[in-house]
């Protein structure tokens, strides 16, 4: 079992209780699963959480996943699927609470300037810049720079052709620059 | 090509958009102009720091170990629960056993049926003679037919659609939790116990009515 083994026989594998094929779906796929989670929820400890919720959710219904070729498009629906329900569930919760939304959990975060100061500070900027990207962008940006994937995988996670991957990166990237240019301003 | 031709193609040189050819072309115009140089380096900066402010999502080496430990527990529990399941189809049997019973009650109901109560009139006869405080007794065996057609009836309908009823429930429980379940074998067999349990009923209640 190598780089080179195909998902559909890793799947098979993992099912069949070999531990090495599912450490490398987990290694091959995990960036995927953490990218549609922190597209939705955009808090980096929220979306790790998410991740490995949804590799277990994975772990539940593996049995059930026909196309096994397509294991990581897979993942990516099911952890932006829990991260939907975490979204909701934090809404109901502060529904209940009747609170004002609480900053810290919420979506798209926002931190003191104090909090952080040079490169951390400006590498705060920017994901929260990403966080004002629209979604549809968003999910185009993180995938390609969290893991540096190719635009053909970015096309089968997403089930998108390459030229909307090209283009949804290229006005991903002209949005987050002038989000970027925003909170600068500000 | 052009400088402006260029420019406008730098983003995707950054990204590694360009095939070999329209790359060496690019790198030639390059080669004469810093501006466009300075320009690349600048968006090669931007897209590291997109990476870099990803990079936090990238998981430690000891929560990978725990999340395989906590998904082989899963595969080993799912293979427990698979082994305890009962594997053999049961659907055709059911279903002919569905079909039989009901053509079965047919044939009894029609050569068996049950006797004919009391007149209207002599039984009204008989309520003035010894009256009851829940007024004459019943005209019809209608009534007393619905106690052995219902459970009947509901026997079928489970044996027919053990299937389809575990699926809807599986998909009312899903709906009411937020989360993924998954319908088991042992939902499907509990609606055979139910359904042939309910046939069985109605047939004891139908030959204690026919004693009576």
């Amino acid at each position: 079992m190598d780089q080179f083994t195909s998902d559909a026989e890793l799947v098979d594998l993992a099912l069949a209780g070999d531990r090495a094929a599912n450490d490398l779906l987990i290694e091959r796929h995990y960036k995927t699963a953490v990218s549609g989670a922190y597209t939705i929820l955009g808090s980096i400890d929220a979306s790790n959480d998410c991740a490995q919720e949804a590799f277990l959710e994975a772990a539940r219904r593996l049995h059930t996943l026909r196309e096994k070729s397509k294991f990581g498009s897979w993942i990516y629906t099911i952890a932006r699927q829990q991260a939907i329900l975490i979204v909701r569930r934090q809404k109901r919760h502060r529904e209940a609470m009747q609170t004002k939304t609480d900053e810290s959990k919420s979506v798209i975060q926002v931190k003191s300037p104090q909090e952080q100061m040079g490169k951390a500070e400006q590498l705060d900027s920017v994901r929260r810049a990403l966080g004002q990207v629209n979604e549809i962008y968003r999910e185009v940006l993180i995938l390609k720079y969290i893991d540096g994937r190719s635009h053909d995988e970015i096309a089968k996670i997403l089930s998108i052709s390459m030229a909307a991957v090209d283009k949804r990166l290229m006005r991903g990237k002209d949005l987050l620059r002038e989000s970027l240019r925003r909170w600068k301003d500000e | 090509m052009t400088a402006d031709e260029a420019k406008l193609l730098l983003p995707l040189y950054a990204d590694g958009l360009l095939d070999g050819k329209e790359a060496a072309r690019l790198e030639s115009v390059l080669a004469e102009r810093p501006d466009l140089r300075e320009e690349l380096k600048k968006l090669r900066e931007e897209n590291q720091l997109i990476t870099d402010a990803l990079a936090p999502l990238n998981p430690s080496r000891s929560s990978r170990i725990k999340l395989s430990e906590a998904m082989q527990q899963i595969y080993r529990r799912a293979e427990y629960v698979a082994e305890k399941m009962p594997k053999r189809d049961w659907r055709i049997f059911r279903i002919l056993f569905a079909i039989l019973a009901v053509a079965g009650f047919a044939y009894i109901f029609k050569n068996h049926p049950l006797p004919e109560p009391l007149s209207a009139d002599a039984q009204e006869q008989l309520w003035q003679t010894y009256p009851t405080p829940g007024g004459p007794p019943i005209h019809s065996i209608a009534p007393l037919m619905l106690g052995v057609i219902a459970p009947l009836a509901i026997g079928v309908f489970l044996l027919i659609g053990a299937e389809f009823i575990a699926h809807a429930e599986t998909w009312f429980m899903a709906k009411l939790l937020g989360k993924h379940v998954e319908r088991t074998r042992l939902q499907v067999l509990m609606m055979e116990v139910f359904g042939f349990t309910s046939i069985a009923a109605a047939a004891i209640i139908y030959l204690c009515m026919l004693k009576m």
